[in-house]
């Protein structure tokens, strides 16, 4: 007991030489470095940026995989959206803003300085696709092997091209948590089936998996990362052989560690002959649990949550109207087959990008809508548009290797 | 129902251990109740290890930030308090200038208070979050010691690539 005593000493001593340091200082305190560490991992990505200039101690501090991990997990997603405006495209200009949710009016909306990221896809009309840690993936319009990624906040920048096939495309963009590496990965169609390609940022080159897979991912839709498992809705017209997917092998998916291939039954629904309601059926993360949703021919939109992975237990979560927003923002040109993704559901609270029309924010309990690109916000405007790409980012401080 | 509590108080008072915090800065004096005190996982150490005499000497910490190190203890040993007003109170705790903030977060630290540790570095992070760095700089009392080169260098890297629209 009197031993245990002693450990308290050298703590003690510790915060004597602060105090002398604190005496000979005047009021300013100098803080443990992991007190700053926390301190400066709060703070918005760019932010920190601003903070690197204090001192090279402060540098260090922040450039540490550890920090850059922690910051990661503290940051809140931003909404990304990029507006394939043909002029700007035509003129090679990226319209690519942030979108701030919180923000007071007239703030709400940041454009990315183009040339920081034109500079590396010049002439090639990037279209945003996906994002990963803060990084994002661009493809390049004209030559659909060429795909760009940056840290929009870093501005640090890499070309990559796809493996020498005409037709596949890159389906996930992951993190690898055992390696502390990017991947991307590649499908494309032979004939014994898809193949499957993996590449690592650091080094570039494109490894074939030994697995062939009876179907692909739906081209260029986001990949839902949850535990460590990519996961797509099938392409229904998938296999250029005329097979038809059936519903039970609709959802496929990829484990990143094994590299296992899966397949699994969307939630019990009706589907019949009309496989093309596939088309309609999206998947999404919320809160930690793959969720699934689609959109009916009568504008509602059934969201399930799978809520046990051993047996594929799907639960309906919610049932949205969409009719009340059609009633409520009257727009023209309304379509029979609308193109309507969720862009985050938290809280009770969804987040619809209808394209064509704009962003709609419902508070599922409430019953209640509201359209959150309203005039005045100096928002890229939606219906003028026609196409924007609406993406929920982490402003991070990733590097890509 | 006045005398409810009361009763009960009585009841208890005699198991009510109390600590005395003293601030070595101005020799200030602060009469606790052990449950509250605790809170702290340095004294709840010393407590245990019998290492705490009558009065428990704090070193570096004034009367002033231990008086608010002692606020926050006594809202979160209270067992009735909603989530809500431990929010609220803590917000009023870290409603303080900077210079505060940074010895709280000290005082956190050092008597090893988690959720108190937390609040401050956070509303600190608010506060520095839009300064430039010349400013952090003073605040914190950081000597800058790039050459102009690597300044320069630095610079140029981490400017941020977003600005106002349009």
């Amino acid at each position: 007991m009197f031993l245990q005593c002693f450990k308290w000493i050298p703590h003690f001593c510790h915060q004597l030489v602060w105090l002398v340091a604190i005496r000979e200082k005047g009021f300013v305190k100098p803080l443990p470095d992991d007190i700053i560490i926390d301190i400066l991992s709060r703070l918005p990505a760019e932010c920190v940026l601003e903070c690197r200039k204090v001192c090279r101690m402060w540098l260090a501090l922040t450039s540490t995989p550890h920090f850059i991990e922690m910051h990661l997990k503290r940051a809140t997603p931003e909404i990304f959206v990029q507006c394939l405006y043909y002029p700007n495209l035509v003129k090679d200009e990226l319209d690519l803003f942030i979108f701030y949710e919180g923000a007071k009016k007239g703030k709400m909306i940041k454009k990315m300085r183009a040339g920081s990221i034109m500079y590396f896809l010049k002439g090639q009309r990037p279209v945003l696709i996906g994002s990963c840690n803060g990084l994002l993936l661009f493809v390049s319009r004209f030559q659909k092997r060429t795909y760009g990624i940056c840290n929009p906040v870093t501005r640090q920048r890499v070309h990559l091209i796809a493996p020498k096939y005409s037709s596949g495309f890159i389906c996930g963009f992951f993190f690898h948590s055992p390696t502390k590496e990017f991947r991307l990965l590649y499908v494309v169609w032979e004939s014994i089936g898809f193949v499957y390609f993996i590449c690592t940022l650091g080094d570039k080159s494109w490894r074939r998996l030994a697995t062939v897979f009876p179907y692909e991912p739906v081209r260029f839709a986001r990949s839902v990362m949850v535990n460590g498992v990519l996961y797509w809705m099938v392409d229904f017209r998938c296999g250029y052989n005329g097979v038809i997917i059936p519903c039970s092998n609709s959802v496929m998916m990829f484990n990143v560690e094994t590299e296992d291939f899966r397949s699994m039954p969307h939630p019990k629904m009706e589907c019949g002959v009309h496989r093309h309601r596939h088309a309609k059926m999206q998947l999404v993360e919320m809160e930690g649990q793959l969720t699934f949703y689609r959109v009916d021919d009568k504008l509602m939109l059934g969201i399930w949550v799978l809520e046990k992975y051993e047996n594929w237990f799907w639960v309906r979560k919610y049932e949205v109207n969409l009719n009340w927003d059609v009633r409520r923002y009257p727009f023209l040109g309304y379509e029979l087959d609308p193109d309507i993704s969720i862009v985050y559901i938290r809280n009770d609270e969804l987040l619809l990008d209808w394209c064509g029309r704009g962003l709609f924010r419902y508070h599922m309990g409430h019953n209640f809508i509201e359209k959150i690109d309203k005039a005045g916000m100096k928002m890229p405007n939606w219906e003028t548009h026609r196409k924007c790409i609406t993406i929920m980012v982490i402003k991070s401080l990733s590097i890509i290797i | 129902m006045a005398s409810a509590p009361e009763n009960e108080k009585n009841a208890s008072a005699p198991e009510k251990k109390t600590l005395t915090l003293k601030s070595m800065i101005n020799n200030e004096e602060f009469v606790v109740d052990e449950h509250v005190a605790l809170q702290s996982v340095t004294i709840k150490n010393m407590v245990d290890s019998d290492c705490a005499g009558d009065v428990i000497p704090v070193p570096t910490i004034s009367g002033e930030i231990l008086a608010l190190v002692i606020e926050y203890c006594k809202n979160h040993a209270n067992p009735s308090a909603s989530e809500d007003d431990l929010k609220k109170a803590d917000a009023g705790i870290v409603a303080k200038d900077i210079y505060t903030l940074i010895d709280l977060v000290l005082a956190a630290n050092f008597l090893d208070i988690k959720g108190l540790l937390e609040v401050t570095s956070q509303k600190i992070a608010d506060s520095i979050k839009d300064l430039p760095h010349q400013d952090v700089r003073e605040i914190f009392g950081v000597e800058n010691d790039y050459t102009p080169e690597e300044e320069a260098a630095v610079r140029a890297e981490h400017d941020w690539a977003f600005e106002g629209f349009p």
